[in-house]
């Protein structure tokens, strides 16, 4: 797009044939490429599931090893049967995958809810960010299933136990990310707010806080992700419904093909839960 | 101090001035020699409606001395007062043009003007009055047309206008600029430099610029303070800018006497 750069307003109303027809060019070019891609994947599957037919099937385990077909049986019986409620123990695979969802979505939460606010605290204030951070450069490396055990021990409770581990698992990426955003912020931007005579409300909320979305996004997504990667682990042990207690009760049944159903279910619900925090990415300003 | 041509109106020496410097300061503690300078002024007064240009060497502290009068950084020594009153922090008064546009990109032109407008606490306008009033400040500059363009659609020369407009619309007793032209290129840099002309005519306003080019200072200035080369840079000359106005560039090209100041600063400039 051409801005006009003089005085006069010129709004480019003309806009001339050349620069539509290069645009049109790079269209074409650009849906070539998707066949091509396309195909590319396409081919990459079939060689996938074909060599992993060859390597599983007739071999001599008891059928330990999932074959491409049993998997496939596996999945239609576990989608026909997903909304399934037969009592505790046996209930599809949705309501697993709703509880961790839940736990994951929860502890996320809490951790957004005290990880913005300090981060903001810890970015301006260089004084208390000096002082906490020795806490926060130990606590950080440790991985939040350390943590477990002490919640069951402290919180009693395996359910609230899973949320704080999550928690754990999410507080750090966005506190560290939003504490390098507000550093970030152009400081002619506090020198403005300054020069503007703001309240300190309007220079958080108006300044501060907008300035440093991308930065938190950033935080917030990493932090979704670790989440989720921890979930499964996490309901392992300590049990009750969810993702990770379903692949361990497969597994505590030798039942292979199941297993390598929640781990695409895991993989394809991690893809949509990034995407969709993504897209909070819309909200952040252009620079 | 040679070349003290002060051309001062009658009225103008009669009523206090509107801000004067008193000796400002600033430096750092050596260990051994004690207190160092490195940057600072004489006493400079400066009166109501004077467009005053700091011009000097890269590196001399002139953006630091506007800094200490916006109220942006702490002079060590001496004082600077606005209409008698001590400046010790930013204030609405002291409307500021930094070098680099400081948008806020995530609002459109006419937003980054009424976020100036809206924060002041003294007057409390509605949502119409705001746009209405900061659409005028724009068209000022001659950017009605682009008013509802983030910061990013805007060329460089748009996005400093949209930083004066903001800067006038404060209505300060004071306009500082900072380079405001310095990072463009030089067509539009020109191009700016008439239309800061033709504003500073039409709205009469108190302007301290920042500049280290010879031909802005001139084209637009009343008086030009010389800072001269650090380390210790201190303002070395106070010139009077004799033309009238309005100032056209073609008249001041032709005037003999344009050329002789120009080579004066140009030769003080470079320490000849």
């Amino acid at each position: 797009m051409s801005l006009p750069t003089s005085t006069a307003p010129t709004p480019p109303k003309d806009s001339t044939t050349a620069p539509e027809a290069l645009r049109h060019r790079s269209r074409l070019q650009r849906s070539r490429n998707r066949v091509r891609t396309t195909a590319l994947f396409l081919l990459f599957f079939i060689g996938f599931v074909s060599v992993w037919h060859i390597t599983t099937a007739g071999l001599d385990d008891g059928g330990l090893a999932p074959t491409p077909a049993a998997t496939w049986d596996r999945l239609t019986e576990m989608l026909t049967d997903a909304f399934m409620l037969d009592g505790p123990n046996n209930v599809g695979i949705f309501y697993h995958l709703v509880a961790s969802l839940q736990r994951v979505l929860l502890g996320f939460g809490l951790a957004a809810l005290v990880a913005v606010p300090l981060g903001l605290l810890l970015g301006t204030s260089r004084v208390i960010n000096d002082g906490l951070d020795p806490f926060i450069q130990v606590l950080r490396p440790v991985s939040p299933l350390a943590w477990l055990p002490l919640g069951l021990a402290l919180l009693r409770d395996s359910q609230m136990t899973a949320i704080f581990v999550i928690f754990m698992a999410a507080i750090w990426p966005i506190l560290i990310s939003t504490i390098d955003g507000v550093r970030r912020v152009n400081p002619l931007f506090l020198d403005l707010a300054k020069s503007l005579e703001t309240d300190t409300k309007t220079r958080i909320f108006k300044v501060l806080l907008p300035a440093t979305l991308p930065a938190i996004v950033i935080g917030l997504r990493t932090a979704l992700s670790t989440a989720w990667l921890v979930i499964v682990a996490a309901e392992m042990i300590v049990g009750g419904r969810g993702m990770g207690h379903f692949v361990w009760n497969e597994w505590n049944a030798l039942n292979t093909p199941s297993i390598v159903v929640a781990i695409v279910i895991i993989g394809g619900v991690g893809f949509v839960l990034d995407r969709s925090i993504a897209q909070l990415q819309r909200l952040v300003p252009k620079a | 101090m040679p070349d003290m041509m002060t051309a001062l109106s009658p009225t103008q020496l009669e009523r206090e001035p509107v801000m004067k410097i008193e000796g400002i300061t600033k430096g750092f503690n050596d260990r051994k020699k004690g207190f160092q300078p490195v940057v600072g002024t004489t006493d400079v007064d400066i009166h109501e409606g004077e467009f005053i240009t700091i011009i000097g060497p890269s590196g001399c502290g002139k953006s630091t001395i506007l800094k200490m009068i916006a109220g942006l950084e702490s002079a060590d020594e001496g004082t600077i007062r606005l209409a008698g009153r001590p400046i010790d922090a930013p204030s609405r008064e002291l409307g500021i043009v930094f070098q680099q546009h400081v948008l806020l990109p995530w609002m459109s032109a006419r937003q980054n003007v009424i976020f100036a407008l809206e924060t002041d606490p003294r007057t409390k306008r509605s949502k119409q009055e705001l746009a209405s009033l900061a659409d005028e400040y724009l068209d000022l500059v001659n950017l009605s047309h682009a008013a509802d363009r983030r910061p990013h659609q805007l060329s460089g020369g748009m996005q400093q206008r949209v930083g004066i407009a903001r800067a006038f619309a404060l209505e300060p007793q004071v306009m500082l600029l900072d380079e405001p032209l310095g990072a463009l290129d030089a067509l539009t840099r020109h191009e700016l430099q008439l239309q800061l002309l033709d504003l500073c005519e039409k709205q009469k306003r108190t302007f301290i610029m920042v500049t280290h080019d010879v031909d802005e200072a001139l084209l637009l200035s009343d008086r030009i303070l010389v800072m001269g080369a650090g380390p210790s840079a201190r303002i070395v000359h106070d010139i009077s800018v004799p033309f009238s106005r309005p100032r056209e560039v073609e008249n001041l090209d032709q005037d003999p006497a344009y050329h002789e100041l120009r080579h004066f600063l140009l030769n003080s400039l470079t320490g000849h």
